[in-house]
Order: C-alpha cells, then structure tokens, then sequence
C-alpha cells in the first residue's frame, strides 16, 4: 500500500505540469477562459516563486 | 505492483529503465493537453468562449500552458532520451523520439544533433552555437536577445551550416532532409484541420516553449561558465538543487554531473550528486539553492541596483559558500603546493 502511494506521488509529481496544463485548459469548460488564463498566470508565479 | 515488477514481468523488454515510465507519460500527457485545447477551440460553446476577447483569454492561457510543457517535454524530457534511449528496441527508438519532438516543433534528428554533437561535445567552447552569443569580458548576451534572436533564426542558419558540411557524419545531410520530411509531414496536420488554430494553439505555443521555457533555461544553465579547464574543471554549468525544481524537472536541476557523467541516469542524480558533493566544494562549482524559473527571473531582472547576471553568478547555495575556501588552503598547506583540480570522480 505504501509502495504505491509513493509511487503514485512519484507519477504525479513527475507530470505535474502537464497534468495541471490539461487541468486548465478542461477547466475552461467549467469557469470560463478568463479564469483560465488567471490560473495560468498566478501558477506561473508560483513556480518561478519555488522552483 | 510496483514499477519495477511490471517491468520486469510484463514488459520486461520495452523499457531501458523503470523510471523512464515518466518520460513516456509526461509526453502523452502534452498530446493530451494539446488535444483538449484543439478541442475546445472546435467546440467553443463548450469552453464559455463567446466573443473575440474570450477567445484571446482562452489562447493566452492554454498557448502559454502548452508551451511551457512542450519546452520541458523536448528540452528536458526528450533530452534524457538523446542520451540514454528508454527503450530497448532501436525501432521504438527512432519512432517514439519522432513522436515525442514534433509536438515541439522540433525533428528528433536536428534536436539531437544539436544538443549532442554542438552542446555536449563542446559546451562553453566557442563552436558551441546553441548557448548565448558572449561579450568581450566572457559573458553572456542579455537573456532577452537570446530568447527573441536565438530560436528559431541562429538555429536555422547553424543547422543549415552543418547539415551541408557534413559535421555530424558523412551523410548528415542526407538524413536531416529525410527526417524533417518526416517531421513535415506530421507537423502540419493541424493546419489541415484548422489554419487558425494551428498558428494560436500549435506555432505559438512552440515559439514559448522553445523561445522563452528552453531558451531560458539553456541561459542559466551555463550563465557565468567557462569551458573546463584543469583549473576549473566543473565551472562549465551551474548545478540547482531545489527540491521542487527536480521533482518537476527530471533533476535536470544537477547539471554539473549531468554534463560531466552524461550517461548517469536522470533518476540516480540525486544520488549522483551526493557522491560528488566534495568534489563540487573542492573546485569551486556554482551550485545555487533554487530551480532555473528563478535563476531567469532573477538574470531578467534590470534594476538600479546592478545586474541580475551578476547578483546570480555571484549567488552560492549554503554548503557550497565557505567550504570552497577552506578546504583549499587546508589541502595547500597539508600537501605544501596548488591543488590539482579536475581528477575523476572515484
């Protein structure tokens, strides 16, 4: 059970940003593309802020 | 069941490496994201998108968001492949590297030249023309005349020079026009489907992720460098060791080992670097505590206080700051001569 929580944490860490890419852009679906475009760019500046 | 079982149960024969299971789903993932925003963009009812400015809303972000994962994809992701093939089979090689570059406006064959022929074999030096241009006291251009001037106009004049003088191989030329056929051929689907959305949601996004995501990072990641020297043997790059960074990035963040030891696995870096950490402190190595989405922003920076490059040539991750010093004197004055840099990691 461990083992595959960790290894589940590794997949997704690992695809992070693409899986957050298809995050916002299906999520316009649901809030529109305005917000879209302001999660875009407030995640930007969360990871130049970190990483 | 764990990665490992599978590959060496089922799949025993696909995979060079367990973890190269990552690679392959962070390049499917990128189709998948590319494949929602075509979508929507066909479908705009669906995605509240009603008038022209929703439509630029829903392109500024998607185009941004696909760029910056097709920059990690080719420059980070299919980069660890043109040194380490993930799978064991030559075919699934050439056709999954074909794959996997297109959707980053790149043919496999012209990315790997250049990294592999141009970059690795000569980093720093002066025929390495994929880094920024430098000035007269060793530094390099402004990161902004390298993101707008470098990709794709130095590239396409470079590539073309080597293609047709045979660096790389005898029938370099020969296998570049085939493989850009190739490229070609699947590059332009879709434009087939829509021209529009082909330049919103496909070139755009290829100029940010080869422009501006690796572009600045092929910047910081040998800002401040020389070529190695015996004197200065790892002052080639600059190692980065956010945790976050690495975790995101492949460890492509430990880029010191990376081009010294190319053929170390990106998940056995971590580890790599340890083992190599005294020999980091002991030659002087940059080694900074954060990722590269810092280190450009912080080399972007323009400010009255003086120059972003030199406020991050001039950083050092704490560790990595006083040892340098100290051990050196304490080896000068032990062994009563110079220290003798650039002996191979044991």
């Amino acid at each position: 059970m461990r083992a595959m929580i960790t290894q589940t944490g590794w997949f997704v860490g690992r695809s992070l940003l693409p899986i957050s890419a298809i995050v916002i852009i299906l999520g316009t679906m649901l809030w529109g593309p305005w917000i879209s475009l302001l999660l875009t760019v407030v995640w930007w500046k969360v990871v130049t802020k970190i990483g | 069941m764990s990665q490992a079982s599978t590959y060496k149960m089922g799949k025993k024969r696909l995979l060079a490496h367990p973890q190269d299971i990552h690679c392959i789903a962070y390049h499917i993932f990128c189709l998948i994201a590319y494949g929602c925003a075509f979508w929507l963009w066909l479908n705009p009812e669906l995605a509240k998108i009603e008038t022209v400015w929703d439509r630029v809303a829903f392109v500024g972000g998607a185009a941004y968001m696909l760029g910056w994962i097709s920059g990690v994809d080719v420059g980070v992701n299919f980069h660890n492949h043109t040194h380490r093939r993930v799978f064991r089979s030559k075919n699934w090689n050439k056709w999954f590297g074909r794959i996997w570059t297109f959707s980053g406006g790149w043919p496999s064959f012209f990315w790997n030249h250049s990294h592999v022929v141009v970059h690795h074999a000569n980093v720093m030096r002066d025929n390495d023309w994929t880094l920024p241009k430098k000035k007269a006291d060793g530094s390099f251009e402004s990161i902004y005349s390298y993101v707008f001037f470098h990709w794709p106009w130095r590239y396409a004049v470079h590539l073309y020079q080597d293609f047709t003088s045979g660096r790389g191989g005898r029938h370099v030329g020969r296998t570049a026009l085939k493989e850009f056929a190739i490229f070609l051929a699947m590059w332009s689907v879709p434009f087939f489907i829509d021209w529009k959305m082909a330049l919103c949601l496909w070139v755009l996004p290829q100029w940010i992720g080869n422009a501006v995501t690796m572009g600045s990072g092929m910047y910081v990641q040998h800002a401040g460098g020389m070529p190695k020297s015996k004197d200065r043997p790892m002052s080639h790059s600059t190692t980065y060791l956010s945790k976050f960074f690495n975790l995101t990035m492949f460890n492509i963040g430990y880029h010191i080992e990376h081009h010294d030891y190319p053929h170390v696995h990106w998940s056995e870096l971590p580890a790599f670097h340890e083992k190599m950490k005294p020999k980091l402190i002991e030659s002087g190595a940059h080694v900074v505590p954060y990722g590269y989405y810092k280190a450009a922003a912080i080399v972007a920076q323009i400010s009255k206080q003086g120059s972003g490059y030199e406020k991050f040539v001039n950083d050092q991750a704490p560790g990595f700051a006083e040892e340098p010093v100290a051990r050196t004197d304490e080896r000068l004055a032990r062994e009563g001569g110079s220290v003798e840099a650039g002996a191979s990691l044991s």
